[in-house]
């Protein structure tokens, strides 16, 4: 749930970027992480534990816009994507309010992409909490790469229920803004409502 | 196409279209020995058009028995599935001449298709080195299935599994610029068990094979592999395992299957 901070007035909303290790979470948010104005974001924290992995989560506040007076704050997370650091990743979508799996479109890819969403659900379940609360926007990422899965084939195996999704090229910035747009405007037409 | 039994010589006529490009397992319906079709060596076309002109010839060399004898997911163990996809195998009208199996319950030509894609164990591999992660042992676990199915001298058609639902994943097989590693209609689509396990295993292999595909592609030249990334399978097999649950785990091949498609890059190398 998003949390209120009535000093500041600010609402503060949880974006988690989720997806199998290597997808392309990072590549996201550093990439929305360059282009804000730096007056509005505040600092990126990249946590890198045990044997040189990228276990990690950024952090990073993005003003937009007010709700009923109140300023909203995103903060934008990433999970550890590989399959054995589930801890991490439990722990950090607690209160969790918008949710970004991040689908890697290498055909090699396809299982930990199936493996990955199906932990994000076992999580939420775990979180009681229920799809029909948080919005879930999918990307396909890396559309570019040689042999990239068709998309209609993605949506079949990892999107039956339909929810929105996007091509994306994270490193090219491809996609990126369109997915953080429409995943705010989910939390903030939730928070209105 | 024409296979041939490598054990008791028995000669069978399979529909082409019924073999997945990678390899296959099948039971002969006489003598119940299992051997591996390799479904990509085969060229249908000439075969499915000419039966008298085919020979019967060497699709794949028969393999030690103990790689034969490899352990197979439980589901095997289900009954025949000609009622489903009975036009499947079923032989021509005239295929029938010398020593070529017809016949049968149901009309086939004795064939069982094994619902398993990649039939070798690292154990049984001559060259193939055995990493030190307790991976599931080639025992001839397979021996009790095959005692378990009543003896049938008469040959007998099962088709390939159906899968319950067309999975893109068996569409990939078929379409050859999109086949991938270990993608092939099987087992783990038949039950839900096995292929939660099997998606599982890949996916772990997969990690291994995108955060280490350096050392990976360096190791798979210079014949290293299990050396270089011994740490991470096993690893990924402990947790693998906690999973799956241990005997599961030990008894299926899944893991090991992942192992060799993703990371040994289609070798059996494990």
């Amino acid at each position: 749930m998003s949390l209120i901070n009535y000093s500041s007035r600010e609402i503060n909303c949880k974006i988690v970027y989720y997806g199998p290790g290597l997808g392309g979470k990072t590549t996201n948010i550093q990439y929305v992480y360059d282009r804000l104005n730096p007056d509005t974001k505040g600092k990126l924290v990249t946590l890198a534990t045990e044997m040189d992995r990228t276990l990690f989560f950024d952090f990073l506040p993005l003003e937009l816009g007010t709700v009923k007076g109140f300023k909203t704050r995103f903060h934008l997370y990433t999970v550890p994507g590989q399959v054995y650091y589930n801890a991490s990743r439990k722990l950090i979508l607690r209160g969790v309010d918008g949710l970004v799996f991040v689908a890697d479109s290498d055909e090699c890819r396809i299982d930990a992409n199936i493996e990955s969403l199906y932990n994000l659900y076992d999580n939420l379940d775990e979180h009681n909490l229920d799809l029909k609360d948080i919005p879930l926007i999918l990307q396909w990422n890396k559309r570019d790469v040689p042999g990239a899965l068709p998309v209609e084939e993605l949506e079949t195996e990892l999107n039956p229920q339909g929810f929105t999704s996007f091509e994306a090229v994270a490193v090219k910035g491809t996609g990126v803004f369109d997915t953080l747009k429409c995943v705010s405007k989910e939390v903030l037409h939730r928070l209105q409502n | 196409m024409i296979i041939q039994c490598p054990d008791c010589q028995t000669r069978f006529k399979l529909d082409p279209e019924r073999v997945p490009r990678r390899s296959i397992r099948v039971r002969c319906s006489k003598c119940r020995y299992v051997f591996p079709v390799d479904g990509s060596v085969l060229d249908p076309a000439p075969e499915a058009s000419s039966f008298d002109a085919v020979e019967p010839r060497p699709v794949s060399a028969p393999r030690p028995a103990a790689e034969v004898d490899a352990p197979s997911p439980p589901e095997f163990d289900r009954g025949p599935l000609v009622d489903r996809e009975p036009e499947a195998l079923r032989p021509p009208q005239n295929a029938a001449p010398d020593g070529v199996a017809k016949g049968g319950r149901s009309g086939g030509f004795g064939l069982e298709l094994e619902r398993s894609e990649v039939p070798s164990l690292a154990t049984d591999e001559p060259q193939g080195p055995t990493v030190d992660v307790d991976l599931p042992a080639a025992t001839a676990t397979m021996a009790p299935e095959v005692e378990t199915r009543p003896a049938d001298a008469t040959p007998a058609v099962e088709a390939p599994t159906p899968v319950e639902k067309p999975a893109p994943v068996q569409a990939q097989v078929e379409a050859p610029e999109a086949a991938r590693p270990g993608a092939s209609p099987g087992a783990a689509e038949a039950d839900p068990k096995l292929k939660k396990a099997r998606r599982l295993a890949r996916a772990l292999v997969s990690d291994i094979l995108v955060y280490n595909r350096e050392v990976r592609d360096r190791a798979l030249v210079d014949g290293t592999l299990v050396q270089a990334l011994g740490q991470e399978i096993k690893k990924s097999w402990e947790l693998y395992k906690e999973k799956v649950d241990p005997e599961f785990a030990s008894e299926s091949n899944l893991f090991r299957e992942a192992l060799n498609d993703i990371l040994a890059d289609g070798q059996k190398i494990f």
